[in-house]
């Protein structure tokens, strides 16, 4: 290690008082102060720097201060709880833009979905797809089987004297 | 993980001893930190220390487990002492009020021929602060958690957000500007 001089040790005191350096360093700079007046009155100036810092009286807290911070702490809460329904209120006004908008939305779908195949036929043609007889019966009635395939006379033409004529 | 981080962690449980015990171990910390940071403002010490801990208490939700509460709390500390310094100052500016606390040494009689030990000492106290208030604001926070809160390097980094290089240069320039303020204190 290159040697060090005056300005070099009085760079590192800092962290010579902070033990920040190596050991190596470290006795360096020992030797050098013993053997330097100027660095070893610089270093003094440090020490006592640090000295009188810490001369200064510790400020002592009340002796209430955690009742004092509880205090707070539910005065606080209470606020909170306040400002959280405050809030609450406060977002309402843009419920009537949205909130509404979405159940129609959703209303609109199920309806759409329920709905919907009723008005072209498909209701009627994928309930009774198993036979388009019923279907058809309910546009002719005149054509309608005597006996529907739920076993119940229909109305209309579909009478039980055709039963004979048809001969089922 | 550190005891203190778990006690703090127990607090987001609802556990309110835990922060309870963390407050008898860090408020008089806190307390001291704000009053050396804010000498001149001694009214004002112990109510930020209070909205200090309430911040801490309420923030708990924001805590990363990872983090160190220590470190963490001084960083909401460091903030507030200086949102509060700026707060002053520019209260001061506007009314154009002349603090008499913070006067210059030069003002005030020698120390070494003053009788009375208690008044040197607080006149001492004085000069200290107003050397302390020459120093630019991240130089005087590194020095006071450094020589009065007794951190490291290292948490002194992370609570400024700033690099141990960093530090170590705010330390040594504090050393430095209150080694030539202080001149007449420290020479005899």
């Amino acid at each position: 290690m290159k040697k060090m001089s005056c300005k070099d040790i009085q760079r590192k005191l800092s962290q010579y008082i902070d033990n920040r350096i190596s050991a190596k360093e470290r006795s360096i700079i020992e030797t050098h102060i013993r053997k330097c007046v100027f660095c070893a009155a610089e270093k003094e100036k440090l020490d006592k720097v640090t000295t009188v810092f810490r001369s200064i009286p510790e400020f002592i807290p009340m002796q209430d201060s955690e009742e004092v911070f509880w205090k707070k702490v539910r005065q606080a809460r209470k606020h909170r709880f306040i400002e959280k329904i405050r809030s609450l209120i406060t977002q309402w006004d843009f419920m009537p833009v949205y909130y509404p908008a979405t159940a129609v939305f959703l209303i609109g779908l199920v309806l759409g979905i329920c709905v919907g195949p009723v008005y072209n036929g498909t209701f009627y043609k994928n309930r009774f797809s198993s036979s388009n007889i019923t279907y058809l019966a309910l546009d002719r009635m005149d054509t309608i089987p005597y006996r529907s395939f739920t076993g119940v006379y229909l109305s209309g033409n579909a009478t039980p004297h055709k039963l004979s004529e048809e001969g089922h | 993980m550190d005891e203190d981080t778990e006690l703090f962690l127990a607090l987001k449980k609802g556990d309110d001893l835990a922060f309870s015990k963390l407050f008898q171990k860090y408020y008089p910390k806190i307390v001291n930190l704000i009053y050396r940071f804010l000498f001149n403002e001694k009214k004002d010490v112990e109510d930020l220390a209070q909205e200090i801990f309430c911040r801490a208490y309420f923030g708990s939700r924001t805590f990363s487990p990872h983090a160190k509460f220590s470190t963490w709390l001084y960083k909401i500390a460091v903030n507030r002492c200086f949102t509060h310094y700026h707060k002053i100052k520019r209260r001061k500016e506007s009314y154009q009020d002349d603090d008499k606390e913070t006067q210059n040494f030069e003002n005030h009689p020698s120390p070494i021929n003053s009788p009375d030990t208690q008044i040197i000492q607080k006149e001492l106290h004085q000069e200290i602060q107003a050397a302390l208030d020459k120093l630019p604001l991240d130089q005087k926070m590194a020095f006071i958690l450094l020589e009065s809160a007794g951190l490291s390097y290292q948490e002194i980094a992370r609570i400024s957000g700033a690099s141990e290089k960093a530090v170590e240069r705010r330390i040594y320039h504090a050393r430095q500007k209150l080694k030539e303020l202080l001149t007449p204190y420290i020479s005899s």
